[in-house]
C-alpha cells in the first residue's frame, strides 16, 4: 500500500493513434483490475479534459515501443508533462501511475496544501482500517520500515521512541518517505509503553479540512457528539459554536458546512478530526444503550469519587431517566 | 453506595440556588441570609452555607443536590460539599467584573476533580455580557493544563441545567472508558489520565 | 478577596468594640471573640490565638445559617445558638437580637471555663451590641426621613 490514496478517483485518458490506445487502455484495465487499490485510485476517461493525459512524444512517430508522455492536470490548474518510460512493462506503468497519483495528491513542491492532502490520505486509511481491525493493531510503515504500530480502538501509538510525533513533523516525513499502513500482529509490542495518538489524530483532522469531509464521515447519518472534544481547547471560536451544534439537534457534514457557521475547510477539519478522535456517538445508538461495559479502573481516576465505576453507571442511567421523566 | 451527590458551585450570584430549585423535587432546603455585600452583588440574599435539594431516583436512591457558598470567603465549604460527589457543575457569570478570575478561583479549587473528568463549566448572561467569550474561558483552561466543557447556559431554563448534568455524565462516562483502556492495554499507573491530558497538552 | 470586613459608621463601632472588649474581660479562658455579618464578614475581632479571624466569620456565619436550616428542618424552631463542643476548647455563636438581623457574635475558650458562663456573658454582650445596632438603624431611617421631607419641600 502506497501513499496514493485519494479523496476521489482520478481519471486518465488515452489520446494516442488508435492502434496503440487501445493497448495502452487494455494494459490500464487490467492494471487497474489486478490491483484493487489502484483502482480506487484511477479510473479511465474518454473525456478531452482529464486529471492525465497519456500521449505521444512529438518526435516518436510510430515506434510501438516508444516511450509515453504524461501530461498532469494538478488540482491548482497548473499543468506538468512526466516521461513514462517503458509503458509497455506493466510494472513501470504501474509505478508511473503511482508516482503521478503521489504528484497530483500531496504535490511535487511539498506545499502546505499538499501536506495536508497527505494527512487526508492518511486519516482516510486509518479510519477504513479502524473498521476492519478487529483487535489487530496497524502497522505503520514509513520507507519501508516499521516505525510505529498504532492500536485505532484504544488510541494507542507504540514507537521505539516512545514519543508522539508533532503533526507538521509528521506530514513532513510522510511526504518524503512514501508510507503505508496494513493491518498487523494483535498484541501490544512488549516493554514499549503506549501514548495517546489522539492529539495528533486531532491535528491532522484539523488540517486535512481542505480536502473535504473523510469519507466515513460522508457515510454517517447523523452526527452527535459524545462527550466534549477537549482537544478542540485553544482553537478557533467557531469550534464551540459547532460543539452546541452537534450537542442539539440533527446535523450532517453537509448541514453543518451549509450552517455558515466556518468556512467549509474549517468544519470539514473540526468534523474530521471530531471522527477519528472518537468523539461521536455510534450512529443509531442511543448515549444512555450505548454506555460501554463495567471495566476496572485505575484508583487514581476516582480520586474524587467514592462510587465504584460498575455501580455508577447505573447510577447515571438512572440519574438520566429521572431528569428526563421530570421534564414537564 | 453510600451516597450520590452533585454540587453546583460558582460565585455569588451566578445561579446556584436557582439551578437545584430547577431540578430538585423537594422545596430545597437553603441557607440563605441577608447579603450585607453589595460590592459583590445586589441580591438580596446569599447562601451562606448550603443549599440541598433532591431528586428520588427509580432505583430508590435518591440524588442529593448540594449548592455552595459562592463567596471566596466561604471556599473552606467547596471542598466539604464536594466531598463524594459523582461531579460537580461550576456555574459562572459573564456579568460579573471578571469572571476569567472567578474560573482561576474554581478552577483551583477542584483541580483534582478536574483532572478525573467530573467538572463541567456553564457561564451565564452571555446574552447580555458576550465579553468574554467561550472561547476565552477555553483559552484560559487550556493554559492551565485543564481539559474541561464550558458551555453557555441560562439557570432559570430547566433543559439548560439538565443539559450540563448531561454533558458532566458524558465526561464521566468517556474519562472511566479512557481510564478502562488504558488497564486494558497494560498501560497501568495511578496518574495515566493526568499524563494523557499532559501530552495533549503540549501538543 | 481583599478585604472581608465590614467598616462601620463610627458610632456603632465604637459601641460594638466596647461590647466585645468588656466581654473578654468577663470570660476568665476566652481565647477570642468575633463578631461578623450574617453572610460571614469579618465586623470585629480579639483573637488570642493564631486562628485567621476572617476564616472565622466566614464559618460563624455558614454555622449560624446551617444551625437555623436545621431548627427549621427538625421543628424545633429558632435555633437560638450553635456550639462546638471541642476537645481543646469551645466555640459558641449566636445572631445579634436586633430589628434587622444583621450581625453574629461568636466566643471561642478554653475547655476550663464553664459553658454556662460563656452562653451568659455572649448573650448579653450580643443584647449590648444589639441596642447598639438598632439605636443606629433608628438614627438611619429619622435622616433618611428628614432627608425625604427635605426633599419634598
Ligand atoms: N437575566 C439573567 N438572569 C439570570 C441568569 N442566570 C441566573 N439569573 C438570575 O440570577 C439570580 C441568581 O441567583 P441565585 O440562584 O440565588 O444565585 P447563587 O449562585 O445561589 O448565589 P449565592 O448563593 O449568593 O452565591 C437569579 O435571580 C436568577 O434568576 C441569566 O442567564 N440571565
Ligand atoms: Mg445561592
Amino acid at each position: 500500500m502506497t501513499n496514493t490514496q485519494e479523496f476521489a478517483p482520478l481519471s486518465i485518458a488515452v489520446a494516442l493513434p488508435a492502434y496503440r490506445r487501445a493497448l495502452v487502455e487494455r494494459m490500464l484495465q487490467r492494471l487497474l483490475q489486478e490491483n484493487g487499490e489502484m483502482s480506487a485510485d484511477w479510473y479511465v476517461s474518454h473525456a478531452a479534459e482529464a486529471d492525465v493525459t497519456l500521449r505521444l512524444p512529438p518526435d516518436e512517430g510510430a515506434d510501438p515501443s516508444a516511450s509515453l508522455l504524461a501530461e498532469l492536470r494538478r488540482p491548482d490548474g497548473g499543468r506538468e508533462t512526466l516521461t513514462i518510460e517503458w509503458p509497455w512493462r506493466p510494472g513501470a506503468l504501474l509505478a508511473a501511475l503511482q508516482r503521478i497519483a503521489r504528484l497530483l495528491r500531496s504535490g511535487a513542491a511539498g506545499s502546505a496544501d499538499a501536506r495536508d492532502a497527505l494527512a487526508w490520505q492518511w486519516l482516510r486509511r486509518w479510519s477504513e482500517l479502524a473498521l476492519e481491525a478487529r483487535g489487530r493493531l496497524l502497522e505503520l510503515r514509513m520507507g519501508g520500515q516499521v516505525v510505529a504500530l498504532m492500536d485505532a480502538r484504544l488510541g494507542y501509538w507504540y514507537a521505539a521512541n516512545q514519543v508522539l510525533p508533532d503533526a507538521a513533523q509528521f506530514v513532513t516525513a510522510l511526504a518524503r518517505d512514501s508510507y503505508s499502513i496494513e493491518l498487523g500482529q494483535a498484541t501490544p509490542p512488549p516493554l514499549l509503553r503506549p501514548v495517546s495518538i489522539k492529539p495528533l489524530l486531532w491535528q491532522l483532522g484539523v488540517r486535512s479540512g481542505h480536502y473535504g469531509a473523510l469519507p466515513a464521515l460522508r457515510q454517517r447519518g447523523g452526527l452527535r457528539l459524545k462527550g466534549w472534544p477537549y482537544l478542540a481547547a485553544g482553537g478557533p471560536k467557531a469550534y464551540a459554536e459547532l460543539i452546541q451544534k452537534l450537542r442539539g439537534g440533527f446535523n450532517t457534514a453537509a448541514s453543518l458546512r451549509d450552517s455558515g457557521l466556518a468556512a467549509a475547510g474549517l468544519v470539514d477539519g473540526f468534523l474530521n478530526a471530531c471522527l477519528v478522535c472518537d468523539f461521536f456517538h455510534g450512529e443509531t445508538a442511543e448515549p444512555a444503550a450505548s454506555a460501554p461495559a463495567p471495566v476496572p479502573v485505575p484508583a487514581g481516576v476516582f480520586a474524587g469519587a467514592q462510587m465504584r465505576p460498575g455501580n455508577e453507571q447505573a447510577v447515571i442511567a438512572s440519574i438520566r431517566r429521572s431528569l428526563h421523566a421530570g421534564t414537564p | 453506595m453510600s451516597e450520590i451527590k452533585l454540587l453546583f458551585a460558582g460565585p455569588m450570584g451566578a445561579g446556584k440556588t436557582t439551578a437545584i430549585r430547577a431540578i430538585s423535587e423537594i422545596e430545597p432546603i437553603s441557607t440563605e441570609v441577608e447579603n450585607t455585600d453589595f460590592s459583590e452583588s445586589d441580591k438580596a440574599e446569599t447562601t451562606v452555607a448550603m443549599d440541598y435539594g433532591e431528586l428520588t431516583l427509580d432505583s430508590g436512591d435518591k440524588l442529593r443536590l448540594y449548592g455552595s457558598p459562592g463567596q471566596k470567603r466561604f471556599e473552606f465549604m467547596w471542598p466539604l460539599l464536594a466531598q463524594g460527589a459523582l461531579g460537580v457543575v461550576v456555574l459562572l457569570d459573564n456579568s460579573r467584573p471578571e469572571p476569567l478570575a472567578d474560573l482561576e478561583d474554581f478552577l483551583s479549587a477542584f483541580s483534582g476533580l478536574i483532572e478525573a473528568g467530573r467538572v463541567v463549566v456553564a457561564v451565564g448572561r452571555l446574552e447580555t455580557h458576550p465579553q468574554p467569550g467561550l472561547d476565552d474561558y477555553l483559552a484560559s483552561v487550556s493554559r492551565r493544563g485543564q481539559f474541561l466543557p464550558v458551555i453557555g447556559a441560562d439557570v432559570r431554563r430547566r433543559d439548560d441545567v439538565v443539559g450540563m448534568l448531561e454533558l458532566l455524565f458524558e465526561q464521566i462516562e468517556s474519562t472511566a472508558s479512557t481510564a478502562a483502556a488504558a488497564v486494558a492495554a497494560g498501560a497501568a499507573g495511578d496518574d495515566e489520565w493526568l499524563q494523557f491530558v499532559q501530552r495533549a497538552r503540549a501538543q | 478577596m481583599t478585604q472581608a470586613s465590614l467598616n462601620l459608621p463610627e458610632a456603632l463601632r465604637g459601641a460594638l468594640d466596647t461590647a466585645l472588649r468588656e466581654l473578654h474581660q468577663r470570660i476568665p479562658a476566652i481565647m477570642g471573640c468575633v463578631v461578623a455579618t450574617v453572610d460571614g464578614r469579618l465586623v470585629a475581632h480579639i483573637i488570642d490565638n493564631e486562628a485567621d479571624p476572617q476564616r472565622i466569620a466566614a464559618m460563624i456565619g455558614s454555622m449560624v445559617a446551617l444551625g437555623e436550616s436545621i431548627g427549621r428542618e427538625t421543628r424545633i424552631d429558632r435555633s437560638q445558638y450553635v456550639v462546638v463542643n471541642a476537645s481543646n476548647g469551645l466555640l459558641y455563636a449566636q445572631r445579634v437580637p436586633s430589628r434587622r438581623e444583621l450581625f453574629v457574635v461568636s466566643t471561642l475558650a478554653r475547655p476550663t471555663t464553664n459553658l454556662g458562663l460563656v452562653l451568659h456573658e455572649t448573650r448579653s454582650a450580643a443584647e449590648e451590641i444589639g441596642q447598639a445596632v438598632d439605636g443606629w438603624l433608628e438614627q438611619q431611617q429619622t435622616r433618611l426621613a428628614a432627608a425625604a421631607s427635605t426633599a419634598e419641600a
